[in-house]
Formats: structure tokens, C-alpha cells, sequence
């Protein structure tokens, strides 16, 4: 174990965190409000990164065992400093519920306690949704970009921060890729914001909907979620949700021109016929229940609910409670579905749901014929064997850890969907859950204990669970 | 530069490495999964599993888009084809590894008729540098610039040298040399030493001069340096048939020991002077029976790295013939140091270091100009040439001036102009157009301007 390499990482990461509360100072100095919440935390950021990032480690040290640890630390002390504009600004009293609500904005969740959103200072909401942006494609990653290293073994940060079972580069240098990652975010950022601008959308909404929507979180701005926003400006934060859910090596493609190998790839025409057929079937469904008159706006609310629970933003245009069943089923599903990998969304993700099923076929083969020899095949070419075994151990020990905070949860004795839709969104990065915690509701009426443990799942799900479960293993801090 | 590489074994790793740490983006390409998966752990390049000759994975590769494409697979023929499918896919500079001596002696013509940029042989590289060895006994290494007229090279002091505890400057007035020592290597450590540094037993000196002065230098210290007459080789590999092909057209003695008889018979067919020896070139006896004790220079080539070094010690223990060792790991160079051989040679670090050379070469037109690089086998110095061009910064300026300026360990070890050698001082300058020989250990230094603070 290389502690110093894992400090460096840690306090740069705090230092860059420090250096980006700019954002909320400029809001507030902009609407009159007081900065100092933002400039204390600031200097309490760089107060803890000074000592660690002093001197710069050697890289070469940074082993796969190093790259987890740092992140998951990173990411326990992002959590601890980031809600302090909360705490200063006297938005929130409990310290629970600064941590929950902190949590929720860097995992890109969206859940909330609050109960009177519009009631904060604009500062503050612009810090909770611009977390959500440098939380969508990681901090660290953001510091691949900018802070040089030297040694080689850096991919193993970015490994342990992006999600999806096998990370790749998409050219030669990790801080390479980590520039083009962060300018194709970037670009679609823009993009939407000044599409949203350009529909009439308030320019302090447009941002924090852009952010929230850019990093798949789901922190709104209103009291009222995304209702009160004209038709044309949801189907735009529809799209906006849906594209950023989208691997981003399929931008790389296009990009790079390679368009042809942008649409061959499986997982984004898998994710893109999930939420087609989602969609078809949820609108036929209200429709038929009467809750919708007119077709249209039934399309509407269930495409943005469907691109918002896949991509695991969790963004709201309507009450789901009184949606039928099977409406409710389905979009409960997607929350464990998520996103595509390599993307800002969580969720199990569509390339692990797709080699999970393959395996599964595969299985049914052997079973059939036990001699068989049949390898799983993705993107036409034969995925390794380690990557199905290490999917398999990934789904057993995610459900493990969502039953045990659903018991858990459960101890509050709120009604079951309460429980398990609070778990699910929260685990899968999503939000708002079903009845008390559904759309319209918030988890404010939650105990501590389940807030902390909600929180937790926040960021063993973001995280896609190892480098925060490795924080609690013996062997990980023994000496050999 | 985009570099792509096909074949992560020990040349492929090792090349990778030296062109990352040149700042270039390098795509490696392997079968095997494994060991892609090494090599992408330790250093920051691209990994692609696949064959380096199917035009897929070549695209995968986006070879549309590379300077230079480099096959280091085990396979000759893998590289070759592979080098020719790139030539056709993109615009990439194409080298292939080429090892059998059958090709080796169609070298131009694979590579005019396949339409690649550079042929590299490994075995016949080290040969040579082995049979430069031979040629100047006292050395553990030389490396020759600017076409030949200046060599560094490197001598261990031992008790045979009256060098010891004396200072650079003595040693300069001593033997009335035109010299110039450029690096001391002292337990591990490795030194760019000062006028005033002062020589122990033990060191390793490199110095920098031309060929003539280097055989006066010997002369002046009355240090045997002939080149030698006799040479025990065990081991009739592909690098012993191309040694012994140079050795024998010197006219000088060459006896070889294999174990495989149907191998001894092949190489006595080859070389009819040479005397071929069937037997066990580890066994001890067997080999003073060979006159282990009376040759001028032992050279162990088995494929077994452990029993070359075993025999090479030996050897040094009962005779004062040179002995020039072949190593294939690469990581052994440290044990190396402290085994006292005289010499090691690596194949591997050697093919690695031709082909870097060629890129950086190539890097001139794109705004680099070193001409040629050296690295001791460590890593841990590089010796570059360069060409003056333009700058400001650093042309017509005396050395004294620029010298607060330098950094840190970096000596300017030798100025060629119109071909006459100069061991720069404080009042020398570096014109334009002049060859510039750095010793640094600094890494990569890629153009002149690079050597200021």
C-alpha cells in the first residue's frame, strides 16, 4: 500500500474541488447573496489538500489496489467538504441530512430531503446541481485531464471511477482520453444549456437543469420538478437526458468519423430499443387507464419519465404515483437497467445486463450440450472469460447489499414500495422512488439511520461498489 | 508521434516504454491478452488484442492515422506481413524484426521489395556489438556518433589502471589526451562528474573521445588493449553463426563448443575454419580441457541466461580472457553490475534502442533533432547527438556563460565541427549547424533548446 500516492490523489482532488466552488461564489455574488459559506469551504479544502499534495509522488506506485482506495477516499471526502455550503449557509441543520443531500448531488442521485427547494439560496442550488456535473464523469478523471503525471499507471484512477465492467481508453494516453471525455461533456453541456436558453427557460434554471441532466442527477430547481416547464423545453431535457446516458466512446466514434463503428456498437442499439419499447408500452398503458386524454402528452410524460429513470437522472413532469401498475413495474425495472457503461448514468448497466442474458444462453447451451465450446460474444468479438466471471460476482454481491439496506430501510416501517423503490433509486443513482419518496415527494420523513445507509448505497452504487466496499476490508490496509 | 507497436514481448515492452517516455502515443498490439494486460498496467498506452497482420484490428488501430508501425512479434514472418498490410492500410513508416539469418541475407531486398522503411536484426546487432568488444578488450562498451569519428566508451578501473584517486584534471595532464570522461557509474550511483572529481577503484568510467585518442589513451596508462586473437564461444546459436562469421573474416581463431550434435555439424559445415566442438560448454572441466585458461576472449551464447552467467564468473575466476556475456532478460542488469563480468551484452535492449534511434530520427522533421541516442543498459543515462540549428538561446554564446543555465546533470561532452572533435571548455561555443553530443540523465530530451533550465 503506497500512501502517499493515495494522499496526493485525495488532496488534489480537494484542492480542485476548492477551486470549483467558483461557480456557486459567481451565482451568488450575481443575485446579492453572501459568499462566505462558499470562500470557508473553499479554504478549508485547500487547508487539507495543502499538506497532502506538497510533495508529488511517483505514479508508477499507483496499483489497481491504490486507484481504489483513492477513489473511494476521494469520494468519502468530496462528500464531507462539499456539503459544508449547506451547513454554513444554514440551508440545513442536520448533519445527516447535509451528507445525504451532499451524496446525492456528487453520486449524481438527485434524492433529496428538502422539502421547500425554492426556499434556498441560489448559491446553494447552483452548488447542489453543479455537483452533479463534476460528480457525472468524476472528479478524478477531471484531474487525469489537468493535472500532469508521470509513471504510466494512472488508468488505474480512472478504472476505479468510471462505470462498466471493462474499461477501455480511447487513445493511447489516459490524461488524453480523460481531455476528450471531459470536452465531448462539455460540448453536450453547451449544447443544452443554450438550447434550453434559446427556449425562453430562465438562464439560472437552464444551468441547473443542464447540470443535473449533463451528470444524470436530477436535482431540480423548483418546487414543482420539471412540470412547470413548457413542452418544448421537457422533450429537450428528454433528448438531453437520454444522449448523456449514451456511452461516450460513441461519441468518441463519431467524432473521430468513425460512424460505423459508433452504430455498431451493441450496447447503445440495445439501450436505445429498451427505451423505445418502454416507451411504446408505458404511453398505451396510461392512455388505456384513463389518466392521460391526449396522446400526445401521454408520449411526452412517458418518454421523459423513461429517459429519466434508464439514465438514472430522475427529473419529474407529473405524479407517477397514480400510474398503473404495470407503468410503475416497468420504470422500477429500467432503475435497475440504468444506463449505457462508460457513460455519466448508473444503474446495473445495459452492457452488463446484455452479458448477463448472453452468459445466461450460453448456460442453456451447455446445458444441452455439455461438451460444448461457446464463447460469449459482444460488439462481435469474444468477451474474456474474466469479464463474465467478475458480472456474475458483480450482480451476486449488488443484490446482497441492496437486500441488507432494504431491511434495514425497512425498520422505519414505511409501506414496502416506500422501502424498496427508496433503495432502488438511491442504489441506482436515480432519486425519486415510488409513494412517499416518488416524484413529488422527497425523503426528508426518513430516520438518520436510513438516511446514512441510503447515502452509503449513493456511493457504493456510483462508485459500482468496489472501492467502497475495499475501504472496509482487513486485507486492503495490511502491510504485504 | 503515433507509434503502434505489434508483439509485447520483451522488445515490444521495452521499446513501448522508451517511446512513451519520449512523450510519443503508442498503440501496442499482441495476441495475447495477458500479457497486453502487463504492459497497459504499467505504462499509459493503448492496448489492442489481436493479430498484428489482420487488416481489422490494423483499422482498429487506427493505423490510418500513425507515423510509424513497428512488428517485434516472434514471428518473421508475422512481421514482415504485418509490416507489409500496414504499408498498405495507412502511411505509417513501416520496421520489422527479422531474426533468421536465412532473410538476414536478403535484408535490402525484403525491404525494397516489401516496401519497408527499416529491417532490424537482433542477433546480428548484438553479434556486432560483441565483435566491436573483442576488437578493443579494455572496454565494457562503446557506442560511436557522429558517423563514426567520435566514440564514447566505458572502462572498469581496476587495479590495472594508475587512474585511481586521481581527479579529472590530472588524468587529462597524465596521459596528454584529447579525453573527456562524461559519466562515472560508483555502486549503483551513476555521476556526471566535474573537473575536480576524483577516480576510485571500481568505477565505471565512460569517456568521450575519437577512436585514435582512445588507442592512445590505453597506451599512455600501458593498458593492454589489442584486439584479440582467440575466442571460445559456447553456444552455436544465431548470434554465435554471425560472431563467428565477422571473427573468421578477421582472420582471427574461433573455437565453439555446442551440446547438439546435429547443430555442430550444420556450423562446421558453414564455417570450415572454425573449430567445432561437441560437448557441454557448462561443464567446467570439459571447458579448461577447451583452454578455457589460455584464450584470449570467452563468450557464453546459450540460450540459458543463468548458465552463461555461471560459466561467464568462472571463466573470470580462472583465466584473463575478456569474457563478453549474452543476457536475453532484461531485467537481470542490475544482478549484472555486481557480478563483475567484464561485459553483458542484451539483444533485447539492444534491438529496442536501434529502433528508438530510427523514431527520433524520424521525430527530426516534426520538430525534435537528435541525430542519434545511446542509453546505458539502466536506463539511467542518455547520450544524444544533436544537430545545432538556430537558436538563439544557444548559439555563439561561450559555454562559460550558458553554463548556470544548463541543467542539472548535463555535461556538453563534445562539439563536432566540419568534421574536427572538440572537447568544449568555458570559451568554446556551439555554432550553427554543429554536432552537439549530450550526456545527461535527464529523459527525454527531445531538441537542443531542451538541455536549458
Amino acid at each position: 500500500m503506497y500512501i502517499s500516492i493515495i494522499a496526493y490523489v485525495v488532496g488534489m482532488a480537494l484542492y480542485i474541488e476548492g477551486a470549483l466552488l467558483i461557480v456557486p461564489i459567481i451565482c451568488a455574488l450575481i443575485y446579492g447573496e453572501s459568499i462566505m459559506p462558499f470562500i470557508f469551504t473553499a479554504l478549508i479544502c485547500f487547508g487539507i489538500s495543502f499538506p497532502f499534495t506538497r510533495v508529488k509522488p511517483a505514479v508508477g506506485s499507483l496499483f489497481s489496489k491504490e486507484g481504489f482506495v483513492a477513489t473511494g477516499l476521494t469520494w468519502i471526502g468530496l462528500t464531507f467538504t462539499g456539503m459544508l455550503p449547506f451547513l454554513f449557509s444554514g440551508s440545513m441543520t442536520s448533519v445527516y441530512d447535509a451528507v445525504f443531500e451532499t451524496v446525492s448531488g456528487y453520486t449524481t442521485t438527485g434524492a433529496s430531503i428538502l422539502t421547500d427547494v425554492e426556499a434556498l439560496p441560489k448559491g446553494v442550488l447552483m452548488w447542489r446541481s453543479f455537483m452533479h456535473w463534476i460528480g457525472g464523469m468524476g472528479i478524478l478523471v477531471f484531474m487525469l485531464a489537468i493535472v500532469p503525471f508521470t509513471g504510466g499507471t494512472q488508468m488505474n484512477i480512472m478504472k476505479a471511477e468510471s462505470p462498466g465492467p471493462s474499461i477501455s481508453k480511447l487513445v493511447p494516453r489516459a490524461a488524453d482520453s480523460a481531455k476528450i471525455l471531459y470536452q465531448i461533456y462539455t460540448a453536450l453541456t453547451v449544447v443544452t444549456a443554450l438550447t434550453l436558453i434559446a427556449l425562453k427557460m430562465p438562464v439560472f434554471d437552464a444551468l441547473c437543469i443542464t447540470f443535473g441532466a449533463a451528470g444524470t442527477g436530477g436535482f431540480s430547481v423548483l418546487n414543482s420538478g420539471c412540470s412547470t416547464y413548457t413542452i418544448a423545453q421537457q422533450v429537450v431535457i428528454t433528448i438531453a437526458m437520454i444522449a448523456f446516458g449514451v456511452n461516450f466512446n460513441f461519441y468518441f466514434f463519431l467524432f473521430i468519423k468513425r460512424s460505423k463503428l459508433a452504430f455498431k456498437m451493441e450496447e447503445v442499439r440495445w439501450y436505445i430499443a429498451i427505451i423505445a419499447v418502454s416507451i411504446i408500452i408505458i404511453t398505451v398503458n396510461v392512455l388505456s387507464h384513463g389518466i392521460y386524454d391526449s396522446p400526445g402528452l401521454a408520449l411526452k410524460d412517458a418518454a421523459f419519465h423513461v429517459g429519466s429513470i434508464i439514465t438514472t437522472t430522475g427529473y419529474a413532469t407529473a405524479d407517477l404515483n397514480p400510474w398503473p401498475n404495470l407503468s410503475q413495474g416497468i420504470l422500477i425495472l429500467l432503475m435497475f437497467i440504468g444506463a449505457c457503461a462508460g457513460s455519466t448514468g448508473g444503474g446495473l448497466k445495459v452492457s452488463r445486463v446484455l452479458l448477463l442474458a448472453r452468459s445466461y444462453k450460453r448456460e442453456i447451451a451447455i446445458a444441452l450440450h455439455p461438451d460444448i465450446v461457446k464463447k460469449v460474444h459482444m460488439d462481435g468479438k469474444p468477451v474474456e472469460e474474466s469479464v463474465i466471471r467478475n458480472t456474475g460476482a458483480y450482480l451476486f454481491i449488488y443484490l446482497v447489499i441492496f437486500c441488507i439496506s432494504v431491511l434495514i430501510v425497512a425498520m422505519d416501517g414505511e409501506s414496502w414500495v416506500t422501502t424498496f423503490t427508496a433503495v432502488a433509486a438511491t442504489y441506482n443513482n436515480i432519486g425519486p422512488g415510488f409513494d412517499v419518496v416518488g416524484t413529488m415527494g422527497n425523503y426528508s420523513s426518513l430516520s438518520d439511520l436510513s438516511k446514512v445507509v441510503l447515502s452509503l448505497d449513493m456511493l457504493i452504487g456510483r462508485l459500482e461498489i468496489f472501492p467502497i466496499m475495499l475501504l472496509f476490508s482487513g486485507a486492503t490496509w495490511r502491510k504485504f | 508521434m503515433n507509434a503502434v507497436i505489434v508483439g509485447c514481448g520483451k522488445v515490444g515492452t521495452e521499446l513501448a516504454q522508451t517511446l512513451v517516455n519520449d512523450g510519443h502515443d503508442v498503440t501496442v498490439i499482441d495476441n495475447d491478452e495477458k500479457a497486453l494486460e502487463q504492459v497497459a498496467e504499467a505504462m499509459d498506452i493503448l492496448p489492442i488484442c489481436g493479430n498484428g497482420a489482420d487488416i481489422n484490428t490494423l483499422r482498429e488501430a487506427d493505423l490510418q492515422n500513425k507515423d510509424i508501425f513497428i512488428a517485434v512479434s516472434p514471428l518473421d514472418e508475422l512481421n514482415l506481413l504485418s509490416c507489409v498490410i500496414a504499408g498498405s492500410v495507412g502511411t505509417a513508416r513501416t520496421i520489422a524484426r527479422v531474426r533468421n539469418p536465412l532473410y538476414s541475407k536478403e535484408t535490402e531486398f525484403l525491404k525494397n521489395k516489401l516496401g519497408l522503411s527499416k529491417i532490424i536484426n537482433p542477433e546480428h546487432a548484438a553479434a556486432l556489438e560483441i565483435f566491436k568488444l573483442l576488437q578493443y578488450p579494455a572496454l565494457t562498451r562503446i557506442d560511436s556518433f557522429a558517423e563514426g569519428k567520435v566514440v564514447i566508451f566505458t572502462v572498469h578501473v581496476n587495479s590495472d589502471y594508475c587512474l585511481r584517486d586521481k581527479s579529472l584534471q590530472e588524468i587529462r595532464e597524465i596521459t596528454g589526451c584529447n579525453i573527456l570522461v562524461c559519466a562515472v557509474e560508483r555502486a549503483g550511483e551513476v555521476i556526471i562528474p566535474s573537473g575536480n572529481f576524483v577516480i576510485k577503484e571500481e568505477d565505471e568510467i565512460s569517456i568521450v573521445s575519437t577512436l585514435e585518442e582512445m588507442k592512445r589513451f590505453f597506451k599512455s596508462l600501458k593498458v593492454k588493449n589489442k584486439p584479440v586473437d582467440t575466442c571460445l564461444i559456447t553456444g552455436g546459436g544465431t548470434i554465435a553463426h554471425y560472431l563467428t562469421d565477422m571473427l573468421l573474416k578477421k582472420g582471427k581463431h574461433v573455437r565453439i563448443v555446442e551440446i547438439d550434435e546435429r547443430k555442430c555439424v550444420q556450423l562446421s559445415e558453414i564455417f570450415p575454419e572454425a573449430e567445432v566442438i561437441h560437448g557441454d560448454g557448462t561443464d567446467k572441466a570439459f571447458l579448461l580441457k577447451q583452454g578455457l585458461d589460455k584464450v584470449d576472449a570467452f563468450v557464453p551464447l546459450t540460450g540459458i541466461d543463468e548458465e552463461n552467467i555461471i560459466s561467464a564468473t568462472f571463466a573470470k575466476n580462472v583465466s584473463d580472457a575478456k569474457v563478453i556475456t549474452k543476457i536475453n532478460r532484461t531485467d537481470l542488469n542490475d544482478v549484472m553490475d555486481e557480478l563483475h563480468i567484464d561485459s553483458a551484452v542484451f539483444p533485447k535492449f539492444i534491438c529496442a534502442d536501434i529502433i528508438a534511434q530510427y523514431v527520433r530520427a524520424q521525430d527530426n522533421g516534426v520538430g525534435g533533432n537528435v541525430e542519434t541516442l545511446y542509453r546505458y543498459p539502466d536506463n539511467r543515462i542518455e547520450i544524444l547527438e544533436f544537430r545545432a540549428k538556430e537558436d538563439k538561446e544557444l548559439i555563439d554564446i561561450p559555454l562559460s556563460k550558458l553554463g548556470s543555465r544548463l541543467k542539472d546533470n548535463m555535461i556538453i561532452a563534445c562539439i563536432i565541427r566540419e568534421g574536427k572533435f572538440i572537447i568544449p571548455s568555458g570559451v568554446n561555443m556551439i555554432k550553427e549547424n554543429d554536432s552537439v553530443i549530450i550526456v545527461t540523465t535527464h529523459h527525454g530530451i527531445s531538441a537542443l533548446h531542451d538541455i536549458l533550465k
